[in-house]
């Protein structure tokens, strides 16, 4: 049994031997090891940054009802926005 | 508590409020749109609670999702709580505390994120395209922490300036609250 590795060269896959016998089926085990943790990996990854977004949605869903409640108390109390900055108005 | 998002979340009210943001965002708002401004703050003080408890709530969720053990959990609930204190939370009015929840919030999940991109960046597979994403939600983490702050620091200047104007708003139990 020989074993040959894929490995990427500058942007080309490019198969490298590795050795036969004993250490070939050493290097398969490993390199399918290396493969089942890389997709462990990328699973685990895509459920975290599933779960961030919901954080994500759940953190600007609060934000944006925080931002109108501001709005509504710096008018209230006599403030204006003039040119995206908050103003106390002159007459307020 | 479901009941009161429904309430929040009721569209007519929502667009209603929206409407008089408009109408008194102006250098001379009339003085009938700002007295119905403030009317509606006052009539609907559940917006102060769940704004509040929705804040607290992103938070809890936050640290939830920090792979640590419970007691490592505690200590950065405490650890939360003193930041709050040193922001000066417990005798602020109401929009300052919402603003230093807020401000809390973002902090915490600007560290989150910093968690995972460094887990990427130390991984034995780097993704580039991994390591990309992390890096832009790390980056919006930190705008949004920053925005958050700027936001307290700014309404703190505007409000303390203008001590005569506050807006007294009613709670559940009838007690009076500054909101500003």
């Amino acid at each position: 049994m020989y074993y040959y590795r894929k490995r990427r060269i500058g942007g080309r896959v490019v198969s490298e031997y590795v050795g036969g016998g004993v250490v070939g089926e050493l290097a398969a085990l490993q390199g399918e090891c290396d493969r089942f943790k890389r997709v462990d990996q990328r699973k685990a990854d895509r459920l975290t940054r599933e779960e961030m977004r919901t954080l994500d949605r759940q953190v600007d869903e609060v934000a944006e009802l925080i931002r109108a409640v501001t709005q509504g108390v710096l008018l209230a109390t006599g403030h204006h926005t003039h040119k995206g900055q908050w103003r106390k108005r002159r007459d307020g | 508590m479901g009941d009161e998002i429904v309430k929040v979340n009721d569209e007519t009210r929502r667009r209603a409020f929206e409407d008089l943001l408009d109408k008194t965002d102006k250098k001379k708002p009339k003085q009938e749109d700002v007295k119905a401004l403030r009317k509606m703050l006052r009539e609907t003080p559940e917006v102060w609670r769940i704004a509040g408890d929705l804040a607290q709530q992103a938070t809890l969720a936050t640290i939830d999702k920090i792979p640590a053990t419970e007691a490592m959990k505690s200590s950065i609930r405490a650890g939360l709580n003193a930041i709050k204190d040193d922001l000066g939370y417990q005798d602020a009015p109401a929009l300052e505390k919402l603003l230093t929840e807020q401000v809390v919030m973002s902090w915490l999940r600007m560290n989150l994120t910093e968690y995972h991109y460094t887990n990427v960046m130390m991984g034995k597979f780097i993704s580039l395209p991994l390591a990309g994403h992390w890096e832009r939600q790390l980056d919006a983490a930190q705008r949004r922490y920053l925005r958050a702050c700027e936001t307290l620091a700014r309404v703190r200047k505007l409000i303390r300036r203008t001590p005569a104007l506050q807006v007294n708003i009613a709670t559940e139990g009838g007690q009076q609250i500054n909101v500003a």
